[in-house]
């Protein structure tokens, strides 16, 4: 059969520039490599400097829960966060710019995160990917958390299945399919990070009995990847949800743990509100038109993963979006936090 | 020229026609089959250095020329349909008994066989891969690359003694 297909196949005549097809696309390779090499790391830190900037606003909220008013501004242009690296809790500096760009020592065309010491930083962790920027009138804006956006740290090259804590909802459906267009894994060797292309990785997130979800992909398809060891999945899509939420706005930071992998901050508000972030009765949350409701309020437990909305009317239930949060804590203190998170509604 | 680029060059010289030939398998034209050669050439000079093993190259750019194939008729939406004579000057003309069974093949590999049907025929019988390396090639399962390839051989076979 093999002699049988090969003579067929010598049937098809060659043309005589084909060399040249093979050039082009060679050239074409060569050229976008070198684009690459340029933005890729700009690209990533930037991603992971922006979710800085929101783990260090929640943990800034300590002192500074008036966001709109900026707590620190070095000059007209530049906003400045003292926040702690996380898990570490080792302090970094992230300064952002008018036009959202992330300004820690800028050296040529790539950006490098540094720390009290003017050291550069890698972000172990990335929680949410958003854009900060102060508008005209110096309150500090953010963009909406593009479609689905996703960072998960899993740690680990041996593949597997990984049970998420946190997505604990009927309304995802029976079967959440990442779409690794435009994504990279991250390598551990040497940091960088590696497209994936649509169909070399399988990725899944499954639903089980339990209502959980779990977090499969194919380990002999990661094996492909020249590196050891795999520190960052990044899926600029997720695709597949049967029922709602129409989509899944935010982000996720994942973290390898004993057991598995454990959703931080589920999509993205416990998180940002933190576990000793003063909630409780009397905030005040000014919702979308998702949820509605004067005087309704926030429970938030660190085991939980859930932001429990009290209060609130919706005329949906289970996982919705809302594009806003204005707070008013109970010291009189007032959060606004733009951007796209599901939040689960209690009934 | 770094050394990798280089035993690229080493690699892809010596199965560019076999992609040629397999791209124009499925586009059935020059200038789609030579459109495919290129898009195989860029995608795999990008990702050579992820190639583990270098000894399966030949068959990773296939697999590669088979996707981009795909991918062109999923994008341009030009499948011809069945009963389309293929373009007659673009094959060598049969001289011999022998040779009009080749083209006889060809021609059944062309129209009779849809894009998964033809490429687990040649990831088969031409580059000899298993079923389950076949399977994850096409990103299929196991069971559905088995029927594919039942499907694919009932039709070469049907009315002639090809194989």
């Amino acid at each position: 059969m093999k002699d049988k297909l090969e003579k067929a196949l010598g049937m098809i005549s060659l043309p005589p520039d084909l060399d040249m097809e093979v050039e082009k696309g060679i050239d074409r390779a060569i050229s976008e490599r070198r684009r690459i090499s340029v933005t890729k790391s700009r690209s990533v830190l930037k991603i992971a400097a922006a979710a800085f900037a929101l783990v260090i606003v929640a943990a800034a909220g300590f002192g500074i829960y008036r966001l709109n008013k900026t707590p620190a501004i070095p000059d007209d242009d530049i906003l400045q966060f003292m926040g702690y690296k996380t898990g570490t809790m080792e302090p970094v500096v992230v300064e952002l710019s008018a036009d959202g760009n992330i300004i820690g020592k800028v050296d040529a065309d790539e950006v490098v995160l540094s720390d009290e010491n003017g050291d550069p930083v890698e972000p172990d962790m990335v929680v949410m990917m958003m854009t900060y920027w102060l508008d005209e009138n110096g309150d500090l804006q953010c963009t909406d958390i593009p479609f689905g956006a996703y960072l998960v740290s899993a740690g680990t090259s041996d593949g597997g299945t990984y049970k998420l804590k946190g997505f604990n909802s009927d309304d995802f459906g029976d079967r959440v399919t990442f779409s690794p267009a435009q994504s990279y894994l991250k390598s551990a060797q040497d940091g960088t990070a590696y497209d994936v292309k649509e169909g070399e990785l399988d990725i899944s997130l499954e639903k089980l009995p339990d209502g959980s979800m779990q977090f499969v992909y194919n380990p002999s398809d990661v094996s492909e990847y020249p590196y050891s060891e795999i520190t960052e999945y990044h899926f600029d899509s997720v695709m597949g949800f049967e029922s709602a939420p129409e989509y899944l706005g935010g982000g996720s930071g994942l973290n390898p743990t004993e057991e598995g992998i454990t959703v931080r901050g589920s999509v993205g508000v416990p998180e940002l509100l933190g576990g000793s972030m003063p909630g409780g009765s009397g905030s005040q949350l000014r919702l979308d038109d998702n949820l509605r409701g004067e005087g309704c309020y926030w429970e938030f437990t660190p085991d939980d993963n859930i932001l429990k909305i009290v209060g609130a009317e919706s005329e949906v239930e289970g996982w919705v979006k809302i594009s806003s949060i204005e707070a008013k804590l109970k010291d009189g203190s007032r959060l606004e936090l733009h951007g796209n998170w599901i939040v689960k509604v209690e009934s | 020229m770094p050394s990798d680029d280089k035993l690229f060059l080493e690699l892809f010289e010596p199965a560019k026609e076999e992609i040629y030939r397999i791209a124009y398998l499925y586009l059935k034209n020059e200038e789609d089959a030579k459109d495919v050669l290129q898009e195989t050439a860029y995608r795999c000079f990008k990702s050579f250095g992820r190639l583990r093993k270098r000894e399966y190259f030949k068959t990773w750019a296939i697999k590669t020329a088979i996707n981009c194939s795909i991918d062109i008729l999923k994008q341009r939406s030009r499948v011809l349909p069945l009963d389309e004579t293929v373009p007659l000057e673009s094959l060598a003309s049969p001289s011999s008994e022998h040779e009009t069974e080749d083209r006889l093949l060809l021609e059944k590999l062309m129209d009779k066989l849809d894009g998964r049907e033809k490429a687990a025929v040649i990831l088969k019988y031409l580059y000899g891969l298993k079923l389950r390396e076949i399977a994850k090639a096409l990103n299929l399962p196991l069971g559905t690359v088995k029927s594919i390839l039942y499907r694919a051989m009932n039709k070469l076979e049907k009315e002639s003694d090809l194989l």
